[in-house]
């Protein structure tokens, strides 16, 4: 009886697999949608609340000076802060929004470029055309989101700086630690697209041997 | 050299040495320790390589020798 009606629920499961994969793709799926949701509702309560937060890096302790209840303390290094909107020339703002957004777009474009590629390693079958299609897919657009984001955020924040009067204190809110991280991602996706085209080959070539 | 190639091809005749020999695929398969899908694939001319183990592996319980088991051919237009 309970065969019965697995056998009965068998297209629906194979329905339901074919609309939703293996399965692998949802977590990926959950934890970029937990990002992109987070991300945008920040964005968005910073903007009603007039305000936006973005990284600086503080190197003179001229201005970052807190001054704490019980002591005083200083900043340094790659610091949040969040300023007013209205403090900020609009060209600084949309440099800012255009390096957000694009961040927030990158993500999403790479979590659906990753999901046939998952799809295929879930499958068992990874060194598909499809896959390595979707790894330069995925590679060019960190690549190219990324370096809109380094573009605009280095010139945002130096407008920032230049708009608060700290111009002299502060670096731009993209470090060369943070630069040298985006090529050692896109190298690494390089790398995985090249071993996928020789893991094609080299399946190519066993196809068929006995 | 591929036109060459698309012109001939390798016919392999486990089939009738099958039938001359008194053994099924199965019992083949067991012998040789190769997978019933691979022979089929073998038997049915799909396959596009063989491993020399395998063949030294079907001469030994087919007792036959390389050229028995597989003859090249010239490809029906």
């Amino acid at each position: 009886m309970t065969q019965g009606n697995r056998q009965g629920e068998l297209p629906d499961e194979a329905a339901k697999r074919k609309a939703f994969g293996t399965g692998y793709e949802l977590w990926v799926g959950l934890a970029i949608g937990f990002y992109v949701i987070y991300a945008v509702t920040e964005l968005i309560t910073d903007l009603v609340h007039e305000k936006i937060t973005l990284p600086l890096e503080f190197e003179s302790e001229a201005v970052a000076t807190l001054d704490f209840p019980g002591a005083d303390a200083t900043l340094s290094g790659l610091t949040q802060i969040t300023v007013a909107t209205t403090d900020l020339a609009t060209a600084t703002l949309v440099l800012l929004l255009i390096a957000k957004i694009t961040l927030i777009l990158t993500f999403i474009v790479a979590a659906i470029s990753i999901v046939p590629i998952i799809r295929d390693i879930a499958k068992g079958d990874p060194f598909t055309g499809r896959s390595i299609t979707a790894l330069g897919v995925l590679e060019s657009f960190i690549a190219v989101g990324c370096l809109v984001y380094f573009g605009a955020m280095v010139l945002g924040s130096n407008m920032v700086s230049r708009d608060l009067d700290i111009a002299d204190d502060v670096g731009p809110g993209v470090t060369t630690v943070l630069a040298f991280t985006l090529l050692g991602v896109v190298g690494g996706i390089e790398l995985l697209r090249r071993c996928y085209k020789s893991g094609q080959k080299a399946q190519e070539e066993l196809d068929g041997l006995v | 050299m591929v036109e060459e190639f698309e012109s001939l091809h390798v016919v392999c005749h486990l089939d009738s040495l099958l039938t001359q020999r008194g053994l099924s695929l199965t019992e083949l398969s067991k012998l040789v320790d190769v997978s019933l899908a691979n022979l089929s694939v073998l038997k049915n001319n799909r396959a596009k390589a063989i491993r020399y183990s395998t063949l030294i592996a079907l001469c030994q319980v087919l007792d036959c020798q390389p050229g028995d088991l597989f003859t090249v051919n010239v490809r029906p237009d």
